[in-house]
């Protein structure tokens, strides 16, 4: 099984439904990249995708998209369905503590539209409905830029979050061999340059990326303990700001 | 008689086997929030909670307003266009209904993605034209507007059908006998068609407030969310509220059966017996002066409910990239190759969700003829509730069918189970879609003398050869037309798709949604494209091979 979200890893793992292996292959993966039941598969970054041709100042932080020049112009993925775009918001909640919100509260009374999914936010920025996507995946964006798309991909100055996509085998697979046959090969030079291939960071520190890799972007600091258990009351709390119901 | 009662027989456990059990395993977890764990414990605990939250009544508010717009609004833009085409000669008729079946092949979510990208900000209208509307579009009035276009063709169909039928030529009859024109259609052929449009305008109404993607797409930015986009959002978004969801589904399907009681009422204790055997030559109505403005009605309505979208679709296919615009250097076919070139994902989705397509006609079409049957012919007790299970799936969207599904079939105790293989995807389509077979056999068998029968009976034929050579071929044009409803929207239907089909069983809505999700519109919109040029062609072959035959 391969996830978007690092934390279901670790849920599923903490309820123990979770084959105790680890691919050979992971030798070269990262500590903070695999777990006992679980390896990453590859590395995508959020960031703030901007289309030049809309008529607005090229952004180089977070809180560039609340200037009054991006008046109704920025668009989020909802973090109730997008869990990257959750853990963005935890990840600067952590980091800023009340200076998110304040952020998240300009952003709101600029105009700031939330909703759907990674792809929902970042098509109205592609056709120039909007500037600027807070928090888009970026190898979805490298692949429609490297299609010819003209939109551009910056990675906010005071830091974003490198989510990992985790690969695991539930315990219940009946089909565990060819499982981790597949891990196997997903962490082998060959299955890690056709990670690369669609532009996200491959986990192996020594398989090259295609784009910008992970050392040079700025991450956010690590989450304390307990930020976990206290997502709900956070996404509750957005939810309540943006007006979703 | 023992006959009828087997067919009764029948015809309920087929309802219960569809119909019931997905909705049952709604109405429990509903009831018991803790069902999904294997316990009945504190039934109704979560009552409180839910329907104490004040956005509840604004969601109910906005449900009924958006369900009352866009029934207005299809009325008011079917019933004439259904007149005029049913009652007179409008040149290219046949050319107005194909386009007019368009909305229909066009599955909504594509169809709203369609209206975002030709009036946002800009988008194809202010590329062409310098202006755009989106304020207008991402409002409660856009979703009215797009909704509206999307359904309104339910009401043509039915009035053009209605009145072409018998409506018009009892209207003849009058005509006869001195009445004016008008006099006749107010007196004979509008009371006449009244059924039909009372059942398309209820049809209407369900398909409004149980639509998903349009107002989740337009309108929540603009704070604007109805029962169906809370009920997906207590379902999938984390974390999931079952039991508020359940609660909320039994909701809306409390006021869908309202509405169906009012159309009961609405039609009671009339009698619509206009087929009586007897034959009738029926000569459409010149229009005469008329001929202009009609034509520029028909015009204009099919250029924005069917050309604008489809213009959408198309330019956004053959564009090479989205940024690019419309220009002739941005054309580009890319989108189509690399569907090609998809070791074969495509041809084999549009095969999957074809060949489901004709399944749930199939079935849906069977069952729909029973079930008219039983309702209109057999006066037993059953029969209310029949017709009410019937329509059931009418007022539950395809998530919470979705989710009855797997809360229902997901269960050790079943000895074999449908669930995560292609046959609970039939099974999603034939409850969602059975209510057009059984309201289009409903009204058409409500048109059909008893004495047809009887005369069948009186010459020594059973029932079984009386249904099959008497009624079936009377109900046919009705039910044909219905079960190709059936087929065109199965085969494109997303959201149970979502949430029922197993591993590697790919529909076409699956795989446009994955190219929509992966940011590649426009493969999405080229595998929309080919799919709307394919079901609108078998849809005409069928039409076509079924008019030759008469």
């Amino acid at each position: 099984m391969i996830s978007a979200s690092w934390e279901s890893a670790l849920d599923l793992d903490k309820r123990g439904w979770l084959l105790q292996w680890q691919s050979a292959n992971a030798a070269r993966v990262p500590a903070a990249y695999k777990g006992p039941a679980y390896v990453a598969q590859g590395l995508s970054a959020l960031a703030i995708v901007w289309n030049p041709k809309s008529g607005t100042p090229r952004p180089t932080d977070w809180a560039d998209l609340a200037k009054p020049e991006f008046k109704d112009k920025v668009n989020m993925p909802d973090p109730a369905s997008s869990g990257t775009a959750l853990e963005l918001l935890s990840g600067l909640q952590a980091a800023q503590g009340d200076r998110a919100w304040k952020l998240f509260e300009a952003l709101k009374a600029n105009g700031m539209a939330v909703g759907g999914a990674n792809a929902a936010a970042l098509n109205p920025v592609l056709q120039g409905a909007k500037a600027a996507v807070f928090g888009a995946v970026d190898y979805v964006t490298l692949a429609a830029v490297a299609k010819g798309e003209n939109v551009e991909v910056i990675f906010p100055a005071s830091g974003t979050i490198v989510a990992a996509r985790p690969m695991m085998i539930l315990k219940s697979s009946k089909a565990q061999e060819d499982a981790k046959k597949f891990v196997d090969y997903v962490l082998s030079p060959k299955g890690q340059a056709l990670v690369a291939d669609v532009y996200l960071m491959p986990a192996r520190s020594d398989v090259a990326a295609k784009r910008k890799p992970a050392s040079e972007i700025k991450v956010l600091p690590p989450e304390g303990e307990g930020a976990q258990a206290a997502r709900k009351s956070l996404l509750e709390r957005f939810s309540a700001l943006f007006g979703r119901k | 008689m023992r006959a009828n009662r087997v067919l009764l027989l029948l015809t309920l456990s087929a309802l219960g086997a569809i119909v019931v059990l997905p909705i049952g395993a709604v109405l429990l977890q509903a009831i018991f929030p803790d069902l999904a764990q294997g316990s009945w414990a504190r039934p109704l605990a979560h009552l409180g909670e839910t329907l104490s939250n004040p956005a509840l009544l604004e969601l109910i508010g906005n449900t009924l307003r958006l369900g009352a717009c866009v029934v207005l609004l299809s009325a008011l833009l079917g019933i004439p266009l259904g007149c005029l085409r049913g009652l007179c000669r409008v040149p290219g008729a046949r050319f107005w209904d194909l386009l007019f079946l368009l909305p229909f092949m066009i599955p909504p979510y594509i169809a709203a993605l369609g209206w975002i990208l030709l009036l946002q900000p800009a988008g194809y209208l202010q590329q062409l034209a310098g202006s755009h509307l989106g304020g207008f579009l991402f409002s409660f009035s856009g979703v009215v507007f797009v909704m509206t276009l999307n359904v309104f063709p339910v009401v043509y169909f039915a009035v053009s059908r209605g009145m072409a039928g018998s409506a018009g030529r009892l209207a003849e009859v009058g005509r006869v006998f001195g009445g004016n024109p008008w006099r006749c259609f107010w007196r004979i052929s509008l009371p006449l068609a009244l059924p039909g449009i009372a059942a398309s305008l209820l049809l209407v109404f369900a398909m409004a407030i149980e639509e998903y993607g349009t107002p989740a797409v337009l309108a929540s930015n603009a704070g604007f969310f109805v029962l169906v986009t809370g009920i997906e959002r207590r379902f999938s978004d984390w974390p999931i509220d079952l039991p508020g969801a359940s609660l909320l589904s039994v909701l809306l399907v409390v006021m869908a059966m309202f509405a169906f009681i009012a159309q009961r009422r609405l039609t009671a204790g009339r009698s619509y017996e206009t087929l009586t055997g007897k034959p009738g030559e029926q000569a459409p109505r010149e229009l005469g002066a008329w001929k202009l403005p009609a034509l520029a009605l028909f015009a204009a309505t099919a250029s924005v409910a069917s050309i604008a979208p489809l213009f959408s679709i198309l330019a956004t296919a053959f564009s090479g990239t989205l940024s690019g615009g419309l220009s002739v250097a941005n054309l580009s076919t890319r989108h189509f190759e690399a569907i090609l070139t998809q070791g074969g994902n495509a041809t084999r989705a549009l095969l999957t969700s074809l060949s489901l397509g004709l399944g749930a006609a199939m079935l849906t079409g069977l069952l729909g003829l029973l079930v008219a049957y039983c309702v209109v012919r057999l006066r037993t007790r059953g029969r209310a509730i029949i017709d009410a299970l019937s329509l059931l799936p009418n007022t539950m969207p395809g998530v919470v069918v979705g989710v009855g599904l797997i809360l229902a079939w997901n269960q050790g105790f079943w000895p074999a189970t449908p669930y995560n293989t292609w046959v609970i995807l039939l099974l999603a389509y034939c409850c969602l879609f059975l209510p057009y077979p059984v309201r289009y056999a409903n009204a058409a068998l409500q048109q059909i003398g008893e004495n047809l029968e009887a005369a069948a009976r009186v010459h020594g034929a059973g029932m079984v050869v009386t249904l099959r050579r008497i009624l079936l071929p009377l109900v046919w044009p009705s039910l044909g037309a219905a079960m190709l409803l059936v087929f065109a929207i199965a085969s494109r239907e997303l959201v149970a798709s979502l949430l029922l089909a197993p591993t590697g069983v790919q529909t076409v809505s699956l795989f446009i949604w994955r190219q929509f999700e992966q940011g590649s519109v426009g493969q999405g919109m080229a595998m929309s494209s080919v799919t709307i040029a394919l079901t609108t062609s078998v849809m005409l072959l069928v039409s076509r091979k079924r008019g030759s035959l008469r």
